[in-house]
């Protein structure tokens, strides 16, 4: 009996934990800067790429994650330097010159490293439970998950410099009048979302591996997350996560993946026809 | 010395010329009003000087440098501190965020950061209670005050004031005359305020510039502002 509701639980934190990974990047991206970041599942599939070219070359796993995200933060930045500031405030037009990168990406991805699927080994083993059992690594991920998303929250309200963005975020003009120079807080916003999107790809790769259009399965999954999560990006995400890992792993381990999924969006269009504005709106008033 | 000075600067919005060859020099330590009826170029002059509208023709100079060319953000650095209209108090942040958001350009330790600000809001009392609520739940006065505040927190040498009585209730007008005077008695702080509020200029102002179709018209004396047929032509009434 223990041993069904531990991986019962298990199968749950797995699932909201996904959800948090794959949302974080674009609840700093869409969530507090407002661009609609159809690249986002780019960022997470070359997060996933350079981790597997790492490790592949030789470097240690717990290393190449790490360096997986930088790179893709600095991509984020390129980006950001040669298309989004020219952007902010006009919604739809971010959205299409993301869709463009995101062509861009998978295009370049495919001639340069080509079609086929990249694996990571990882090497930490399983713990059993009775009859069934688990990897360490995705216990690890789940961890690592909540770990990211406390650490975001508190840099977020507690630090300097989320107080800069928050400022820059509300009032970029305002902002400037108090001598910030929003434009370099803008570049660093963008390059810090991508490097979560980076970092959750290259975290998921020994998972699921990766692959030029894997981008394509992770995007809708973290629009509707941040868009479910509603006002307040982190808040927000962890609630919207919660709810919709919590139907997904509950579904999926009583019947097949692809009936939690279905049973997610059913679920997240519910929720977005009784509450448009998302899960967090009554709380609205603080950032 | 003059301390801000703008030459024959025309700004404006894309090719709608608000300002057309404006010329002001500010003392060091003045206190400057700017009046004028609304659509003049009032707020147009001050977004100008700061910084947020290019200058297409003249130039603006503070403290000895020309500025003209420099984004808001780094004439707030050289000192300039800018209280827009209508108050731009970050709504979803606490009045405490606010006014340390004021003060995150001074280059201050985080320790140093609050104490300083800590400091500002004992000259604003007011403030005091209100340090946990949001921004956007301040009354209009509150949030002038506040706006007052956090531009000081950043501890500018010149002040742009952007009709900081509009709309506002009498008691609080009286308190921002109060600080401002007191602050000109304890520093050589230099203020430049856009206003229509005769009273309020005539309390503080050494100088009073009229500014009618984007350009200076006449320099006066605040007790000229005692002559009510002078008055009338100059501003709303």
């Amino acid at each position: 009996m223990f041993e069904v509701v531990a991986i019962y639980a298990y199968q749950i934190l797995f699932s909201i934990s996904i959800f948090i990974l794959i949302s974080l990047g674009l609840a700093v991206i869409f969530g507090m800067m407002k661009v609609i970041n159809l690249a986002h599942g780019e960022f997470i599939m070359l997060g996933a790429l350079f981790c597997a070219q790492l490790a592949g070359a030789g470097v240690p796993l717990f290393l190449s994650i790490p360096l997986a995200g930088l790179i893709v933060g600095l991509v984020g930045i390129v980006g950001e330097r040669l298309v989004i500031r020219y952007l902010y405030g006009r919604v739809l037009d971010t959205l299409l010159a993301t869709w463009g990168m995101s062509l861009l990406i998978v295009g370049a991805v495919t001639t340069f490293f080509g079609p086929q699927t990249a694996s990571t080994p990882q090497d930490l083993g399983n713990i059993s439970l009775g009859t069934f059992s688990i990897s360490v690594y995705s216990l690890l991920m789940i961890l690592l998950a909540f770990a990211l998303l406390a650490a975001l929250y508190l840099v977020w309200r507690m630090t300097r410099a989320g107080l800069i963005v928050r400022t820059t975020m509300q009032n970029a003009a305002m902002a400037q009048a108090l001598g910030i120079d929003t434009d370099r807080v803008f570049m660093l916003t963008f390059g810090f979302g991508a490097a979560l999107a980076g970092l959750t790809g290259a975290i998921l790769v020994p998972l699921f591996g990766a692959s030029p259009t894997m981008g394509a399965f992770y995007i809708a999954k973290a629009f509707v997350t941040v868009i479910a999560g509603g006002p307040l990006p982190l808040t927000g995400t962890l609630a919207a996560s919660s709810l919709f890992g919590m139907i997904d792993g509950a579904v999926a381990y009583l019947t097949t993946s692809v009936l939690g999924e279905i049973s997610v969006l059913f679920v997240a269009i519910l929720l977005l026809r009784f509450l448009p504005k998302g899960v967090t709106r009554g709380l609205k008033g603080r950032v | 010395m003059t301390f801000l000075s703008a030459q024959g600067l025309t700004s404006g919005y894309g090719r709608i010329r608000v300002l057309d060859g404006l010329s002001l020099e500010v003392e060091e330590g003045a206190f400057v009003g700017i009046l004028g009826h609304n659509g003049m170029g009032k707020t147009t002059a001050m977004r100008a000087l700061m910084g947020f509208l290019p200058a297409g023709k003249g130039s603006v100079h503070f403290g000895g440098r020309d500025i003209t060319r420099l984004k808001p953000f780094q004439r707030n650095r050289l000192g300039l501190g800018y209280v827009p209209q209508g108050r731009q108090i970050l709504p979803a942040l606490s009045v405490w965020e606010n006014l340390r958001a004021g003060a995150l350009a001074a280059g201050l330790s985080v320790q140093e950061e609050e104490r300083w600000v800590a400091e500002v809001v004992e000259f604003f009392p007011r403030l005091k209670p209100l340090l946990k609520r949001p921004g956007g739940a301040l009354s209009g006065g509150e949030q002038q005050l506040l706006a007052l505040a956090r531009c000081l927190c950043g501890g500018p040498r010149l002040l742009l004031l952007d009709e900081p009585t509009e709309g506002i209730q009498p008691s609080i007008v009286e308190e921002i005359a109060e600080r401002l005077l007191q602050l000109k008695a304890a520093s050589s702080l230099t203020v430049v305020a856009a206003e229509q509020n005769l009273g309020f200029i005539r309390t503080l102002a050494e100088r009073v510039l009229i500014l009618r179709r984007g350009r200076i018209l006449h320099r006066l004396e605040p007790a000229d502002l005692t002559d009510p047929a002078l008055a009338a032509e100059f501003v709303a009434m």
